[in-house]
């Protein structure tokens, strides 16, 4: 399906490049200008990422444009080993390898470092060719570090046709990539603030699919609360915890 | 398929003459949480002055028995008695567990502008997911929206299990029914359950949870709580499985 999608796409490119270089040289036959450059230039697009959350890091920011057909994750299904090294350590290289092994990929990259908590990431460029302009989704994955398997981001969210100057801005809800289960003890949550275990292949969350983040339930209330939580009223966080503003630069 | 559903439409306006032209939608819904099963879903078209749930205001009687108990009948028949040209209503599909994604629905807007769906969150006392006039876009295509989870504001959040629960309503009155305590729990639901709890919202006085079923209006569900203990505690949910933070679930709607 998705590489019968793209082979089309391939086709159609190659058939409008054929017909270009012909008219082309119809044209230079003819002795009339040559189209204009800058009709062919590519699109630019910035995006940035902002962690909404109080104390949660966001973990270096996998930044995704590709064609539609392709998903780093579907809700509802289990995780795929990539989406699992970046939800319960942070690692973010198989999921950028696998979009840049597929065939619907277009641009994708990393922010330079984490986002902490209340800040706004560096703009990160992409550089889209204008044939592909009708079909670019964005996919962006991030986890919130101090949890056991917990990410924002956008999961192959529409950008198509943007025009020069547009912005969109959306909000980023939180996943439990259900790899892991929510112990919420400092052995198992990787980063700054507990130092502890990062990714482990073993699987033992209620379920082992993707499904929205309950939240963080925390050791704060006794009777309410998680009593071998190592996390603290600080930790929580309310949808959305990050918002994602695309910009089309050029 | 276009060919085939335009083949039918016409059909239909060459059948029922002077009858509005009828839109078709395939929607299906997803269950974002981890917790919570979903009660069968009734799903809505209507013109503005139809209204399933209203923010701040006390929520009908057949709200309700959709909020408390999952049965859609009673605001079905309700809808139809009153708007019987303003709305086309039909329910959809059995308990749709957690994380999963229900089969496509197929269902005629009858050409009414807005869409609404409500479903009840199980096991809780009065939550419900619900879709509030959403505008039934005129152009063909698919569209994506997600619904936030509402307290029907009709019974005090106890939290208990009325499936285990050895406490009664006022008057000696089995918990777990449309207007009495207690969580509607369902076998589906017992799995994550735990026993014994003496109440969140409301709690106990000598084995008797008195709730006055007048909690307010629709607003907005503040969460459960839950805790860890299985078998006491105030409350009979778990902490660490069935709080949910919005929103609840997501509606793929295709408007064919």
């Amino acid at each position: 399906m998705n590489h019968v999608l793209k082979l089309g796409a391939i086709t159609l490119a190659t058939t409008l490049l054929v017909a270009c270089s012909s008219s082309n040289d119809d044209d230079n036959d003819d002795g009339e200008t040559v189209v204009s450059p800058v009709a062919e230039q590519d699109a630019m697009f910035e995006v940035r990422i902002t962690n909404l959350t109080n104390a949660q890091p966001l973990s270096p920011v996998a930044i995704m444009l590709h064609q539609s057909g392709f998903n780093s994750f579907i809700d509802g299904e289990a995780a795929s080993l990539a989406l699992e090294l970046l939800a319960e350590g942070g690692d973010n290289a198989d999921v950028l390898g696998e979009v840049q092994a597929a065939t619907q990929h277009i641009a994708s990259a990393s922010t330079d470092g984490p986002v902490p908590p209340q800040s706004i990431s560096d703009a990160v460029s992409f550089t889209v060719p204008t044939d592909d302009l009708s079909d670019v989704r964005l996919s962006v994955i991030s986890m919130l570090v101090s949890t056991n398997d917990a990410f924002t981001g956008a999961n192959a969210a529409n950008i198509s046709n943007m025009i020069v100057g547009d912005v969109v801005t959306m909000s980023g809800p939180t996943w439990d990539s259900g790899t892991e289960a929510n112990t919420e003890t400092s052995g198992t949550m990787p980063g700054p603030g507990f130092g502890g275990e990062g990714f482990n292949g073993a699987r033992d969350d209620i379920l082992d699919v993707v499904r929205f983040h309950g939240g963080v339930v925390t050791g704060e209330s006794a009777e309410f609360g998680l009593s071998t939580s190592d996390l603290e009223d600080e930790h929580r966080f309310l949808n959305p915890s990050s918002r994602i503003v695309v910009t089309r630069v050029q | 398929m276009k060919l085939r559903t335009i083949t039918q439409a016409v059909a239909l306006t060459l059948l029922s003459t002077g009858a509005a032209q009828a839109v078709e939608l395939t929607v299906n819904i997803t269950n974002l949480t981890q917790g919570m099963l979903f009660t069968p879903r009734l799903l809505v078209a209507h013109t503005a002055n139809v209204d399933l749930f209203e923010p701040g205001t006390t929520a009908s009687e057949g709200l309700t028995a959709i909020a408390e108990g999952g049965d859609t009948g009673i605001l079905a028949g309700a809808l139809d008695a009153e708007f019987a040209n303003d709305q086309r209503n039909q329910t959809f599909g059995g308990p749709l567990a957690a994380a999963s994604t229900s089969a496509d629905y197929i269902f005629e807007t009858d050409d009414h502008p807005y869409l609404s769906l409500v479903t009840m969150l199980i096991p809780t006392n009065d939550a419900f997911a619900g879709l509030d006039h959403w505008v039934i876009p005129t152009t063909p295509g698919t569209y994506t929206v997600t619904l936030n989870a509402y307290d029907a504001g009709t019974e005090a959040n106890d939290e208990i299990n009325s499936g285990t629960s050895t406490l009664t309503g006022p008057g000696g009155v089995a918990l777990g029914g449309v207007g009495v305590p207690g969580m509607a729990t369902p076998a589906p639901t017992q799995a994550n359950l735990g026993s014994g709890g003496t109440g969140v919202a409301l709690e106990s006085v000598g084995g008797v949870l008195e709730d006055s079923g007048a909690e307010g209006s629709v607003h907005i569900h503040r969460n459960v709580l839950g805790d860890t203990d299985a078998t006491g505690g105030r409350s009979d949910l778990d902490s660490t499985v069935h709080r949910w933070l919005n929103p609840v679930a997501r509606m793929t709607i295709t408007v064919n």
